[in-house]
């Protein structure tokens, strides 16, 4: 096995004779611990050499480089986080061009909710708080109050207007009414529908509403129906004529109802 | 000088590979990593095993005993010796050092046995030698080779082995750091 200190200092012994410097004490002692290195234990045999000399290798994998596993291991971990992090830019790449290739809610934004609210109106509601807001409807009185007594005239005249389509409708002409009335009222189809049928309940109103209505066309003066719903006229046509379709004329009076009802609201805007 | 590997020995473990390369390889694996270490290669236990892994399969053509295969081993690692240093001048390797990832001071049998046997002042007493001092020192007191074994090594007559070994003491002997080395 190792040498033993007595075979060390028989080595260095002879050294020291052979260089022709015996009995150096300080000499001999460096000598000495630089030949303590022979005294250095046999490592632990790996990869080959264990496989050579029939025993296990220190290291699991076989110990040829032991370094090789390690590095592969921190270039992992160095490349995890560049794998995260491309993972997430391109998530977000897929969803912008998502969000880019749909054309954008701003662009599509009011014709889209248009829509939407044009085929969502709520059911059962015969005044929906939306329709109906507080400011305009204390105005109204006053207004129908002034331009009654001019309202004849200017109604016949506006005969042909889409403002005026709504006049007849107290009790002149229900049936013919309805068909040339739809474009007047500017109301959302939906709404008025639902207003519609509910509204045979109500009787009371009609003639303050004529009178309301007939002023309305006097004074020239419907700032509510355009501007809140001018994108729906259109829709609103259509609808009445489907619903006096679907319904089959369910009779006159409901229609003239209907046509109340919008009128009404077309008052209160 | 009493090796455990013996003539007989030797010659009682032919035929049985196994326990004949074990036994070679304890006898000599700490004398020529303590060799290598002396020369200041990058990884002496590498370079160790890389001894065995040659030496091992042609120890059946080795003649002249015990005192064969140790020339026959530390010609070999004399060898593989110079060749890294031959690397190392040419291609100075550059590392990061990473103190979490240096486990050497833990692991290494190496240095414990440094540590021993004189921390780190072994190696400065030698690195004050030239080249081929250190050579003829390394292999003949740590290694064990006579004269002529390390002539033969060396590729050197004894004469100038001789002479190479007896500058290597003198340069020792006059040199302050020897003195301050043993002094206590």
């Amino acid at each position: 096995m190792t040498r033993s200190n007595a075979d060390r200092d028989k080595l260095v012994s002879e050294l020291m004779l052979d260089a022709g410097v015996p009995g150096d004490a300080l000499l001999k002692a460096s000598l000495e611990s630089i030949a303590g290195l022979s005294a250095l234990p046999a490592p632990a045999p790996r990869g080959e050499l264990a496989a050579l000399l029939g025993v296990p290798s220190v290291d699991p994998d076989g110990g040829t480089n032991p370094d090789g596993d390690e590095l592969a291991g921190r270039r992992r971990r160095k490349h995890r986080p560049a794998i995260v992090a491309g993972a997430v830019v391109t998530a977000m790449g897929l969803g912008i061009g998502g969000v880019a290739a749909s054309g954008g809610l701003q662009q599509n934004s009011p014709e889209f909710i248009q829509s939407l609210i044009a085929g969502w109106a709520p059911q059962g509601n015969p005044a929906p708080p939306s329709l109906v807001p507080a400011g305009p409807v204390p105005d109204a009185p006053k207004v129908t109050a002034v331009p009654a007594p001019s309202s004849l005239p200017t109604a016949q005249a506006a005969a042909g207007t889409p403002q005026s389509l709504a006049s007849p409708s107290p009790s002149a002409v229900p049936g013919h009414a309805s068909t040339g009335n739809a474009p007047s009222a500017g109301k959302s189809p939906a709404a008025l529908t639902e207003k519609k049928a509910e509204k045979p309940h109500k009787v009371k109103p009609k003639v303050a509403a004529a009178a309301r209505k007939e002023d309305r066309p006097a004074g020239t003066v419907r700032p509510g129906p355009s501007s809140p719903a001018g994108s729906s006229q259109m829709s609103f046509r259509d609808s009445v004529e489907l619903m006096l379709n679907e319904r089959g004329r369910v009779g006159g009076k409901a229609v003239e109802d209907v046509l109340r009802r919008i009128v009404r609201l077309g008052i209160r805007f | 000088m009493t090796d455990a590997l013996t003539d007989e020995a030797l010659q009682a473990l032919r035929g049985n590979d196994a326990e004949l390369f074990s036994a070679v390889y304890q006898s000599f694996a700490g004398q020529v990593l303590g060799y290598l270490s002396a020369k200041g290669v990058q990884d002496p236990e590498a370079l160790t095993q890389d001894v065995f892994l040659a030496v091992l399969p042609r120890i059946h053509a080795i003649s002249g005993g015990v005192k064969g295969l140790r020339t026959f081993v530390f010609s070999v690692a004399h060898a593989r010796m110079v060749d890294d240093h031959r690397r190392q001048v040419r291609v100075p390797e550059h590392q990061e050092f990473e103190a979490e990832r240096d486990t050497r001071e833990v692991l290494s049998a190496e240095a414990e046995a440094m540590d021993r046997v004189a921390p780190g002042e072994v190696l400065a007493l030698l690195g004050f030698l030239p080249e081929e001092q250190r050579e003829v020192l390394s292999l003949r007191i740590i290694a064990g080779l006579t004269v002529e074994q390390v002539a033969e090594i060396m590729g050197k007559s004894q004469g100038a082995v001789k002479q190479l070994q007896r500058r290597a003491l003198t340069t020792l002997r006059e040199h302050s750091a020897v003195k301050e080395y043993v002094a206590p």
